[in-house]
């Protein structure tokens, strides 16, 4: 039985890829860190990190790269991610895709022409991403009507939403696509499993050192790990909030780029739409094989296509039973437990919305609520924190990121309860918390200002929401199985909440006021924020490591 | 499907390949020059042990995956130049299905006829014969995600069936019915071909084939090692011995 498990779920190539994504995420954050977020909270400690990034842009903008206008560098990311997309289109990096298994049966043996199943596809995503976008904008309602309260800054809150939101999706997609194409290069090279092990320990290694070193001096550069900024910034948030001072980039950047906010945000939307359609119209492994199968037809006729042999839509004629597999697409699509997620999602978002909206005269006066509630919300806390284990333990999202089989493996085998519904646990946390948490330190960094950088903490629960909607609609997630099926909607609806609570936890006792009294709970929520999910990752590490060597 | 103005293909045989062969990753030869010739209203077995080339040969009739060499005809049509209508005329049942699990019976049964353009009253009549035949009237509001193997096999057997095509290609057809299912598919069978159409099956299960098919052809590592019509092996074998004998005895010759 212990075989099954290690040659099914311990896969050495997927653990290691999964631990180098985890890395590799990880180590861009870093990055990003220091040279997009890091500003407000160096102080009169940043001389050094303040220069190299002065530098930097000073460079970019000597060289006339970006101009003189910040905006550019926004433009130079988005066209970064557009380049990747198309990169990933034209390389073809399987990603799963629309089809379904069934399709492979019961349409590609049927006389249905390419552009068919193409365009029902295509026609298949687009009420997703709409909805993901819909997703988006509701979530961040509430934080949009507070600024255009206080602020009027709805279009940049929105801009930098969104952007953070789909830039995520974008790390995410890259982890995605390089997990299945790594993991495909290893198992057809398993020869080399040796040099595989070296980059595996060098990368766990590196992973731990960014992760543990605090401080480090480099050529009299001072570089601060996230750890230690991460510690900072909740210790600033919990004791005082007056560490943080505004931003004073933060008027000029605004004046520079706010005109051209609308062109910028529509060019997002319906570009990152666009590409990310095609990229996952020309990377569906069905799909490939179709183009394959054509472009040999074309040869056969004695064209040559080239690269537009991918296209070979253009070139078909048909009868069309477009309507048909559209329909069938609707009812399939319109089953699968992904939608009881969103629709929970959405209503949630909007009791959310409702509930700061209807209390937001008593959050901005900081009038605190009586402090008998206190010990209320501290045992419903401590509850749902015990709680969820049990509840997760009937979940039938697959842990294991995918990997298909798992839950009847384990059923079969002697793993103890306790230790999967652990691992389960903390892998489910893992990813939306890995997530939230730039999201939640760039919103408030960026705007540097104490008062924002609470409700940028309350975004947290609708940037985990968004972040794994966006997991959901990208992936696979969830197994396929009848049995898995049932399960999930119900599995989701439950954890909805939880992860709410725990991330909204720390500011609920803020907003409440009772935060010097009760300081011990704050501390113990943020505690599930940032070394909590530390922690996690280096778990992890330590998990696959010791698989991978069990397996080897 | 084919056009008015189609020339009549009843003397093309019905399937037909030459040099077909198919090489797995990253040198796995899985069919090896295999020449089939089956003509219309026939029932073909092909039988082989595991990992002989069954599967990947259906699937390559079926137009599911693309042969390295050789060519396929099905009803006088090139598979890989002409496709569209190929498959207009074949109907395939794999060997290990995956349905549309949130789809429920009678949406998939419409959904198949839609795709094929079946027309309404054709539809409501032969799904009403074949539900009926199957014993699925009680099933048709399931899920097909809630079907029991055997029960989904009869499902998709009926989503063949309700096109009326002129071939059917079915990969082990038996695996998973019970006894009544099996027995209710072979009836079928052997009324289809009657009526003119073509069947083709893979099967383990010699006495089947021996029962209910016109001819087989083994198959051995991709490569066709036999073929003979049952008849022509009765005679020839005499009555003491069967298909198993003469299927074991011709690869143990090999």
């Amino acid at each position: 039985m212990w075989n099954n498990l290690r040659i099914s779920i311990r896969r050495p190539a997927f653990i290691m890829i999964q631990a180098l994504s985890i890395a590799i995420i990880l180590l861009i954050f870093w990055f990003l860190w220091f040279f997009m977020i890091n500003e407000s909270l160096m102080l009169g400690y940043n001389t050094g990190i303040e220069t190299v990034r002065n530098m930097i842009y000073s460079l970019l903008q000597e060289s006339g790269f970006f101009g003189e206008n910040a905006i550019w560098l926004v433009f130079a990311l988005i066209a970064l991610i557009v380049a990747h997309q198309i990169i990933k289109a034209l390389v073809g990096v399987p990603i799963g895709g629309e089809s379904e298994p069934a399709d492979v049966d019961t349409l590609f043996s049927a006389p249905m022409r390419g552009y068919v199943f193409f365009t029902a596809k295509y026609f298949r995503t687009i009420p997703r991403r709409l909805l993901i976008y819909f997703y988006v904008i509701i979530a961040i309602l509430p934080i949009v009507w507070f600024f255009i309260q206080d602020y009027a800054l709805s279009y940049d809150m929105i801009l930098l939403i969104i952007l953070l939101v789909f830039l995520l999706g974008e790390i995410g997609s890259v982890a995605t696509s390089g997990l299945y194409f790594m993991r495909k290069f290893v198992s057809q090279h398993r020869q080399f499993r040796r040099y595989y092990r070296i980059v595996f320990f060098v990368a766990v290694a590196l992973g731990t050192f960014v992760l543990l070193t605090p401080i480090l001096v480099v050529g009299g550069v001072v570089f601060y790990g996230p750890l230690y900024n991460l510690a900072r910034l909740f210790i600033a948030m919990v004791f005082s909030g007056h560490w943080l001072v505004p931003n004073p980039h933060v008027p000029v950047f605004i004046t520079l780029y706010y005109p051209a906010l609308p062109w910028l945000i529509g060019g997002l939307l319906f570009g990152y739409l666009f590409v990310l359609e095609v990229a996952q119209f020309l990377s569906d492994r069905i799909t490939i094989d179709l183009y394959e199968e054509i472009s040999a037809v074309t040869r056969r006729r004695g064209l040559s296509l080239g690269w537009l042999s991918r296209f070979p839509v253009l070139f078909e004629r048909a009868k069309s039973p477009l309507t048909t597999v559209l329909r069938k697409d609707f009812i399939t699509g319109f089953r699968k437990p992904g939608k009881a997620f969103y629709l929970v999602g959405l209503i949630a978002n909007f009791v959310f919305a409702l509930f700061l909206i209807t209390l937001q005269p008593t959050l901005i006066t900081a009038i605190p609520l009586p402090s008998q509630l206190v010990p209320t919300l501290g045992s419903l806390y401590i509850i749902l924190i015990i709680v969820i284990v049990p509840l997760l333990s009937i979940n039938a999202s697959d842990p294991f990121q995918g990997e298909r089989g798992t839950i009847y493996l384990i059923r079969l085998s002697q793993v103890r309860p306790f230790w999967f519904t652990f691992i389960k646990y903390l892998q489910l946390l893992l990813t939306p918390f890995l997530l939230a948490i730039p999201v939640t330190i760039y919103f408030a960094l960026f705007l540097g200002n104490p008062h924002l950088l609470i409700m940028a903490v309350a975004i947290l629960p609708h940037a985990v929401l968004i972040s794994t909607a966006i997991g959901v609609a990208l992936g696979s997630r969830y197994p396929s199985t009848p049995s898995g099926k049932k399960e999930t909607p119900v599995a989701l609806i439950i954890t909805y909440p939880v992860i709410s609570w725990t991330a909204m936890s720390p500011v609920l006792f803020i907003f409440l006021g009772v935060a010097p009294s009760s300081l011990t709970w704050v501390l113990l929520g943020s505690l599930f924020i940032s070394p909590y999910t530390l922690g996690l990752v280096l778990f992890l590490l330590g998990w696959s490591a010791h698989s991978y060597l069990r397996q080897e | 499907m084919t056009g008015a103005m189609e020339p009549s293909r009843n003397n093309v045989p019905a399937i037909e390949t030459f040099q077909l062969s198919k090489i797995f990753h990253p040198d796995i030869l899985a069919v090896n020059r295999l020449n089939l010739k089956i003509q219309q209203g026939v029932v073909h077995a092909l039988v082989g042990p595991n990992g002989a080339g069954k599967t990947t040969t259906l699937r390559l009739l079926a137009g599911l995956s693309r042969p390295n060499r050789g060519s396929i005809f099905i009803m006088g049509y090139d598979m890989l130049r002409e496709s569209w209508q190929a498959k207009a005329h074949l109907g395939f049942l794999p060997d290990t299905p995956a349905a549309y699990e949130t789809l429920r019976v009678d949406e998939f049964l419409r959904f198949i006829a839609s795709l094929y353009q079946v027309p309404k009253t054709d539809f409501e009549e032969r799904r009403e014969q074949y539900v009926q035949r199957f014993d699925m009237a009680g099933y048709v509001n399931k899920y097909l995600g809630e079907l029991s193997r055997g029960m989904l096999q009869r499902t998709l057997l009926c989503g063949l069936l309700i096109r009326n095509p002129k071939i059917l290609v079915m990969d082990e057809p038996l695996y998973g019915l019970d006894p009544e299912g099996g027995y209710v598919l072979k009836r079928i069978i052997r009324e289809v071909a009657q009526n003119g159409t073509t069947v083709l099956i893979s099967t383990h299960i010699l006495s089947v084939a021996e029962e209910i098919c016109d001819e087989f052809t083994i198959i051995s590592e991709g490569v066709k090692v036999a073929s003979e019509s049952v008849r022509d092996l009765r005679e020839k074998v005499g009555s003491g011995n069967n298909l198993e004998d003469y299927y074991i005895n011709t690869l143990q010759g090999r």
